[in-house]
C-alpha cells in the first residue's frame, strides 16, 4: 500500500468536466426557461400595471369632471336662490342685509341648540327664501305706509302660503327646506300665528328659529309706524314681552338659548347694518347697471307715499 | 426542519444537488458511497433519500432494501437516480414502494418538483401515523 500521495491527490482534484457535462447542460437549460417566463411574467405585470395606470387616470379625469360639474352646479344653484332673493327684495324695498343677518342669525341659534354643521348651513341658505311669497302680495298693500285693514292683511298674511307654492314639489332638499320656512315663519309657539295657527311642536323646527330671528330683526328695524329699537331693548321685549310681541310666541327652548348667545345677534346686526341702497348681488353677478336699476322704484314709490 | 441526504458517488454531483435544493428549513447530509448512505440513515433518520443507483460497493438498490427491511427506516422517502438504462431495473424498485425516479442527467425544475412532492407526502404520512398512535 505505498501509494503515492502527489498522484491520488492529483486524481482526486482533477476535473470530471466530460461527466458533468449533460447534466450542466440540463441546468442551463432549465435556468434559460425560468428566465424566459420570468421575462414574460415581468412584461405581463408591466401590462397590467400600464392598464391599471390607465385606469386610475382616467378615474382621476372623471372624478375632476364631476367635482368641477358639481361645484358649477352648487354654484348656479346659489345663483338661483339669490336672483329669487333679489326679485322679491326689489318688490319689497327690503335691503339685502335683512335677509344676510336672517341667515347668520338663523345658523347661529341653530348651532346654539345643538344643529349639526351640515343642517345649520342649509337652514342658512334657505332661511333667506323665507319672504319670496310677498311676489304674490300687491305692492299698494307691501308699501302702505299706515296701518293695513283687516282684507289688506289676510291678504299680506298670504305671502307665507304663496311662498310655499313657488318652493313645492323640488326634490332638493335646500329648497324643500325653505318651503317649509316660508309657510310656517309666521307660526307662533302658542298657536295665534298664521296662515294656519299650528302650535308648539306642530311648527316645524326651521320655522320656529326663523320666526324667532325674524321677529328680532324686525324690532330692530326702523318701520313708517315704528322706531329702530337697540339691541338690548329688542332683547327685553322678546324675553319680556310689550304687549304685541310676547315671550310665549317662541319656542321656549330657542328663547332660552337666545338669552345665551344675544350678545351675537348684536355682533352680526352690526357686522350686516343695512346700507341703504346698496343691492347686494352675488359676487359672479357683477354687472353695474343692476344697482341703478333698482334705485328708481326706490326713490319713486318713496315719492309717491309721502 | 427537514432532512436530506444525497447519496452519490459523484462529489460534483452531489455539490450541485445540494445547491439546487438549498432552503431555510432544510438540512442536507452527503454520502458518498452505499455503506456511508445507509450507515448515515440509520443514525440521522432523514425525512428523504436521493439515493444513486451506481454506486462503487453497496448499491443504491440494495441500500434501499437493507432501509426498507429495517422498521426504523422502513418510512424514509427514497427517489432513486439512475442511469439511462436501467429501466428494467425499476421493477426491483417498484417491489421496495420507491415511486420516484430521475434519470441522470436530470433537469434540475424536475429535480426540485420531486424533492417537494416527496416531502409533502412524507409530511401526511407522519401526520397519519402521529394521529394513528395518538387514537
Amino acid at each position: 500500500m505505498s501509494r503515492c500521495n502527489g498522484a491520488e491527490t492529483h486524481s482526486a482534484a482533477r476535473p470530471r468536466i466530460p461527466d458533468m457535462r449533460p447534466q450542466l447542460e440540463l441546468y442551463a437549460r432549465d435556468l434559460k426557461r425560468v428566465l424566459a417566463e420570468e421575462e414574460e411574467r415581468t412584461r405581463q405585470l408591466e401590462m397590467a400595471n400600464r392598464q391599471l395606470q390607465a385606469y386610475a387616470q382616467d378615474l382621476k379625469s372623471a372624478l375632476y369632471a364631476e367635482r368641477q360639474q358639481s361645484r358649477e352646479l352648487k354654484h348656479s344653484y346659489h345663483e338661483t336662490v339669490l336672483r329669487l332673493l333679489a326679485v322679491t327684495r326689489y318688490r319689497d324695498h327690503e335691503t339685502g342685509e335683512h335677509v344676510v343677518r336672517i341667515a347668520h342669525y338663523a345658523r347661529r341659534l341653530a348651532l346654539a341648540t345643538g344643529w349639526s354643521a351640515p343642517d345649520a348651513e342649509l337652514l342658512f341658505e334657505a332661511a333667506p327664501m323665507h319672504d319670496v311669497g310677498k311676489i304674490g302680495v300687491p305692492d299698494a298693500i307691501i308699501h302702505k305706509p299706515g296701518p293695513l285693514t283687516s282684507e289688506e292683511w289676510t291678504l299680506l298674511k298670504r305671502h307665507t302660503e304663496i311662498g310655499a307654492e313657488v318652493l313645492s314639489g323640488s326634490r332638493s332638499p335646500l329648497v324643500e327646506l325653505a318651503r317649509q320656512i316660508a309657510l310656517t315663519h309666521h307660526e307662533r309657539w302658542d298657536g295665534t300665528g298664521y296662515p294656519h295657527g299650528l302650535k308648539g311642536l306642530e311648527i316645524p323646527l326651521a320655522g320656529r328659529v326663523v320666526m324667532l330671528v325674524d321677529q328680532y330683526d324686525a324690532l330692530c328695524a326702523h318701520r313708517p309706524y315704528k322706531p329702530a329699537l337697540s339691541h338690548a331693548e329688542a332683547c327685553r321685549v322678546m324675553l319680556e314681552g310689550d304687549g304685541r310681541t310676547l315671550p310665549q310666541h317662541f319656542d321656549p327652548l330657542l328663547l332660552s338659548a337666545f338669552r345665551e348667545i344675544h350678545s351675537d345677534f348684536d355682533n352680526i346686526h352690526a357686522r350686516h347694518a343695512d346700507q341703504v341702497g346698496l343691492f347686494v348681488l352675488p359676487a359672479k353677478v357683477p354687472p353695474a347697471k343692476v344697482p341703478v336699476e333698482v334705485q328708481q322704484p326706490r326713490s319713486a314709490g318713496a315719492s309717491e307715499t309721502h | 426542519m427537514k432532512t436530506v441526504l444525497i447519496a452519490d458517488d459523484e462529489e460534483s454531483l452531489r455539490a450541485l444537488i445540494e445547491t439546487t435544493l438549498e432552503a431555510p428549513g432544510l438540512r442536507i447530509l452527503h454520502a458518498a458511497n452505499g455503506e456511508e448512505a445507509a450507515e448515515l440513515a440509520r443514525r440521522e433518520h432523514p425525512d428523504l433519500i436521493l439515493l444513486d443507483w451506481m454506486m462503487p460497493g453497496k448499491t443504491g438498490i440494495e441500500v434501499a432494501e437493507a432501509l426498507r427491511g429495517e422498521p426504523d427506516t422502513a418510512h424514509i422517502a427514497i427517489i432513486m437516480l439512475t442511469g439511462r438504462n436501467q429501466e428494467k431495473d425499476r421493477q426491483r424498485g417498484l417491489a421496495l414502494g420507491i415511486g420516484a425516479y430521475l434519470a441522470k442527467p436530470f433537469s434540475p425544475l424536475q429535480l426540485l418538483e420531486c424533492v417537494r412532492r416527496a416531502l409533502a407526502a412524507q409530511d401526511k404520512r407522519n401526520k397519519a401515523h402521529e394521529q394513528m398512535q395518538r387514537g
